[in-house]
């Protein structure tokens, strides 16, 4: 077999998702109108064969793929399942909520299949380059799903700026491998990495200008303060489902690529960064879970939400680099809590895309859950799961998660950061009680849509945030895996 | 058999049940799965050996074993009269909610029985971890609780109560992550259980931050002056059977946080800190009581008796002897009983008029007779007369709080005639007097189902007044066990630093 069929065959899952996004592509041209349910269960079904692919490759050693583009271990595995999950998650709320605001385009699969192989892309990207390619095969796709529907004004608003800003951030991050590789004289992250080791992790200006750029081009993505301000405008705007892959694939995909960029390449240059990464950190938990407190828009909130969430995993990677050594609990802390991330915000928004009813209306105001816990008292339920989760309050993955992290931090030294993290987490648990505060305290005939699929998340969402927040050994012990891979 | 586990865990298991019951059952249905746990919890008593090793009916075993998280349950006399008091007050809590809950009482008593379920987790953990999962999962059913079926200002009580508890317990939790590193530096082993962690010998400074964020956590629930404010706006807004609960046993996770926990493990910094805390108890002692006299408002003024009486605990646990200690927390359950009945009572009137303000009621006597009489009874357990089961431990806090700290003690017992002035001039001016209010007229007395979840109060309030040992006997070799700690660790820690540095008070009395 040609050394090409090897890397194939070990980038199956990218492989498929790419080809099912291309294959769906063509037929979204081909069959109009757009038949209803083939493409939902093509692309459902293609996600689902991307996960089954990645879990049989779990357990076998690392491996390069396409001349070391690509490192297939057990770092990525994890990642590449947190986007997968989200990307899932997304899609079974997708297809009801579209028809419901009167989106009926296949192309939209199309899009979300090639923005979940950019997503594999950079769990298991190993190069530089091949950072940046997912990342805009990623980012592309979603800039399109944003403005899907063209006739609402702030869906196009919102893929226009995240368009303008994400192309921007995109070429200083380039720029900033430019200047990494003008330093290093590579792209690859290995040899980045040996090359620092040799140098004693004295690195030149050259090499610190392009970290702080490769920063900045990350820190958009994961929207970290001060690189945070497309996120509330986008979020509100984009169709909710759109929003809830952001929130969930999107944000798993840019930890992968960073946290692989400052352990696996950067990890020796820690002294010169990490206390970048400390400001990073701390302000974009304090403006995260401060901006979150005045929002009556829940889309809007979870946006700044998520920038809070963001925070704490900053600290995470913060953690892993204030030692100048690299630390097994600061990236299997980040890596446990992205999973729970990702549970909490697919259940949430699985119960926010209910709220577009079938006039179309897709307002997301507070107001407009009051009374939900009468009228419908397991979505109310499970929301609320998620939400106690998300304010880090036992018994969830969410207290978990956030423990593993804080104890991480602290175990790091970082005691001060840790300590801005809970009371921007004290400031969270405001903000995450209010939606429940309209559900079961005040009264209302909330209008919700009808949507099996959407509960269906919402349950699985909200059993596994409950199963893993009492019995968490294992996902720890899957996330330790993953650490080993990259740290060894 | 785990019992621990089964009566920790059959309340919630009960809860989910009752949630899932036609609303027409559920009333029934509530009951009779409290009553269950009651029983199930009475072998607990009759099973417990009274001299017997530390912590009995242990269950242990490994939770997450990568962070030697252990899932460990234990009871000693202390946490056995929690636990009883707690599955007690239960059914009487649901028996009087049957009037008292007008919407969605298959809600109510489900998150009632969660919220038991919760409670007596806290009691039952020896592992820091678990006892903090326990400690947070309080809080949520009682959230609801208020926020759901309290009054005008639930919203905002119910807000309020969870921040601050919120708040206070993060600080909780980043101390508890210090001291597991702590371990780990000191063994290289990983492990959140108490025993482990009372095995470690602190530096005084390292103590002192940890001891420092655990108070605080505790404070705001016992709730110590200054920071009590949540509780009148919880107890006024919450529904009877919400303040009953909070009054009767979640108090009490605060000042059983500090005896289990936080004292035991830091006892230098219980040194240092000690005067600080004493004076703040006094201070409640006398703020409470001074501020509950010019309430208009009866269920505040209870409110504040609350911050008054749970000064005492807090006074008779920093005594760190044998009278004060026991006398503590014997003053915890008496406190459960004689408070939580006055809300049930005060709870019986608004019930009928929907006031709850002291001037709209007045020569109540003559109309209800027979609640009066244990209006009368539950007010005397409350200021602490002779023969009821205030006096024993108020009596005992003092005992014990004069040997130690004489002064403070003597501003402390103050408050006994503060408590007297403003508990008989409420009842005084709401049961005597003519009857002059028309509304009040037709009042009807206690009907038997109220008797019933009275009378069973008012039994206990004279038990454990004339037979106190039955409990003592109980909680004495827990306390010993405490004490002596407290004392060892004073002779043995190589920082202990003598009469010297002791304030001239304490030094006195370590001669």
């Amino acid at each position: 077999m040609p050394p090409v069929m090897d890397s194939v065959a070990l980038a199956a899952p990218l492989v498929l998702l790419a080809l099912m996004g291309v294959v769906l592509m063509v037929a979204a041209a081909v069959f109009r109108p757009m038949p209803k349910g083939a493409f939902w269960m093509a692309s459902c079904a293609t996600v689902a064969g991307a996960l089954v692919l990645v879990a049989l490759s779990s357990g076998q050693p690392a491996n390069e793929a396409f001349s070391g583009m690509l490192r297939m271990d057990a770092f990525g595995n994890f990642f590449a399942c947190a986007s997968l999950l989200g990307g899932l998650f997304a899609l079974l709320l997708t297809e009801s909520y579209m028809e419901r605001i009167g989106v009926r385009v296949g192309e939209l699969y199309a899009l979300m299949l090639f923005a979940l192989c950019g997503m594999l892309g950079m769990a298991y990207s190993n190069d530089l380059m091949m950072v940046f390619i997912s990342l805009e095969v990623m980012s592309l796709a979603i800039y399109a799903m944003c403005a899907i529907k063209r006739s609402d004004e702030r869906a196009v608003e919102s893929g226009f700026k995240y368009f303008i800003l994400g192309a921007f951030s995109s070429a200083i991050m380039l720029y900033g491998v430019a200047f990494v590789f003008g330093a290093t004289g590579s792209t690859s992250l290995t040899t980045i990495a040996h090359s620092l080791a040799s140098s004693g992790g004295e690195a030149g200006t050259l090499l610190l200008v392009g970290v702080a750029l490769l920063f900045v081009g990350f820190g958009f993505k994961v929207a970290s303060v001060p690189f945070h301000m497309w996120a509330p405008d986008v979020y509100q705007g984009a169709p909710t489902t759109v929003t809830a892959l952001m929130a969930t694939g999107v944000k798993a995909a840019s930890f992968a690529a960073f946290g692989r960029v400052v352990i696996g390449a950067l990890g020796e240059d820690a002294g010169h960064w990490s206390g970048a990464l400390w400001v990073m950190a701390a302000a974009t938990m304090l403006v995260g879970n401060l901006g979150a407190l005045v929002q009556n828009d829940l889309k809007r909130m979870f946006a700044y939400s998520s920038i809070a969430h963001a925070g704490y995993m900053l600290m995470a990677l913060s953690s892993v680099s204030e030692a100048g050594a690299v630390e097994n609990d600061g990236i299997g802390s980040l890596a446990f809590y992205m999973l729970a991330y990702v549970f909490m915000n697919a259940g949430a928004f699985a119960v926010l895309s209910l709220m577009t009813d079938e006039k179309g209306d897709d307002a997301t105001d507070i107001a407009k859950l009051s009374g939900l816990g009468k009228s419908h008292p397991w979505l109310a339920a499970g929301l609320s799961l998620c939400l106690i989760s998300l304010a880090g309050l036992p018994p969830t993955m969410g207290f978990i998660g956030k423990f593993y992290l804080f104890a991480a931090a602290i175990g790091a030294g970082q005691v001060g950061l840790a300590m801005v993290g809970a009371l921007g987490a004290a400031a969270g648990v405001y903000y995450y009680l209010r939606p429940m505060v309209y559900m079961y305290m005040k009264d209302g005939h909330p209008e919700i849509a009808q949507d099996g699929r959407a509960k269906l998340a919402l349950g699985v969402c909200g059993a596994l945030l409950v199963v893993f927040g009492l019995m968490p050994s294992a996902v720890l012990a899957w996330a330790d895996v993953a650490v080993r891979s990259v740290i060894g | 058999m785990p019992l621990l586990s089964l009566v920790t865990l059959l309340p919630i298991a009960l809860g989910i049940v009752v949630a899932a019951m036609p609303q027409s059952a559920s009333r029934m249905g509530a009951l009779v799965a409290s009553i269950v746990v009651f029983v199930v919890s009475i072998p607990l008593w009759t099973g417990f050996d009274a001299a017997g090793a530390e912590y009995q009916f242990v269950e242990d075993m490994d939770w997450i074993a990568q962070w030697g998280v252990r899932y460990h349950l234990g009871i000693d006399g202390v946490s056995l009269c929690l636990i009883l008091l707690t599955t007690a007050m239960t059914p009487l809590i649901l028996l009087a909610g049957f009037s008292g809950v007008e919407k969605n009482f298959r809600g109510y008593a489900a998150l009632m029985l969660v919220l038991e379920g919760a409670m007596i987790g806290t009691f039952v953990a020896l592992d820091t971890f678990l006892f903090y999962v326990f400690w947070e999962l309080v809080l949520l059913p009682m959230y609801f609780l208020i926020g759901i079926w309290g009054g005008e200002r639930r919203i905002y009580a119910a807000v309020k109560l969870f921040i601050y508890t919120v708040a206070g317990s993060l600080f909780m939790l980043v101390a508890l992550i210090g001291l597991y590193y702590q371990f780990h530096e000191a063994t290289g082993a990983w492990s959140t259980d108490l025993s482990d962690l009372l095995t470690l010998s602190l530096t005084p400074a390292t103590q002192k931050w940890m001891f420092a964020c655990l108070a605080l956590a505790f404070a705001i629930k016992v709730p110590m002056f200054p920071v009590h404010t949540w509780l009148p706006d919880a107890h006024v807004e919450a529904p009877t059977g919400g303040s009953v609960v909070l009054a009767s046993v979640m108090l009490k996770m605060g000042t059983y946080g500090f005896y289990r926990f936080a004292m035991p493990l830091f006892p230098d910094a219980v040194t240092a800190y000690g005067p600080f805390l004493i004076a703040l108890a006094v201070i409640g002692i006398v703020y409470g009581a001074l501020v509950a006299m010019v309430q208009d408002d009866v269920k505040k003024l209870v409110a504040y008796s609350s911050v008054s009486h749970l000064g005492y605990v807090m006074l008779g646990l920093f005594a760190l002897n044998a009278p004060g200690v026991s006398g503590g927390i014997y003053q915890m359950l008496n406190h459960g009983i004689s408070t939580g009945a006055l809300f049930l009572l005060v709870g019986v009137l608004y019930e009928r008029r929907h006031t709850r303000r002291i001037v709209d009621y007045g020569g109540i006597t003559k109309v209800m007779p027979k609640f009066a009489l244990i209006f009368m009874i539950i007010t005397f357990s409350s200021i602490g007369l002779p023969g009821l089961n205030g006096f024993v431990g108020e009596f005992m806090i003092l005992l014990g709080g004069f040997q130690f700290a004489p002064i403070p003690t003597i501003i402390a017992a103050s408050g006994v005639i503060l408590g007297a002035t403003y508990m008989l001039w409420c009842f005084q001016r709401m049961m005597f007097g003519p009857l002059q209010n028309e509304a009040n007229r037709n009042l009807k007395d206690l009907n038997p189902r109220e008797l019933a979840y009275l009378l069973p109060l008012v039994v206990l309030a004279f038990v454990m007044g004339l037979f106190p040992n039955v409990f003592l006997d109980r909680i004495n070799p827990s306390v010993e066990r405490f004490v002596e700690r407290m004392e060892g660790h004073f002779e043995a820690s190589p920082y202990a630093c003598g009469d010297a540095c002791l304030p001239s008070w304490l030094a006195q009395e370590a001669e």
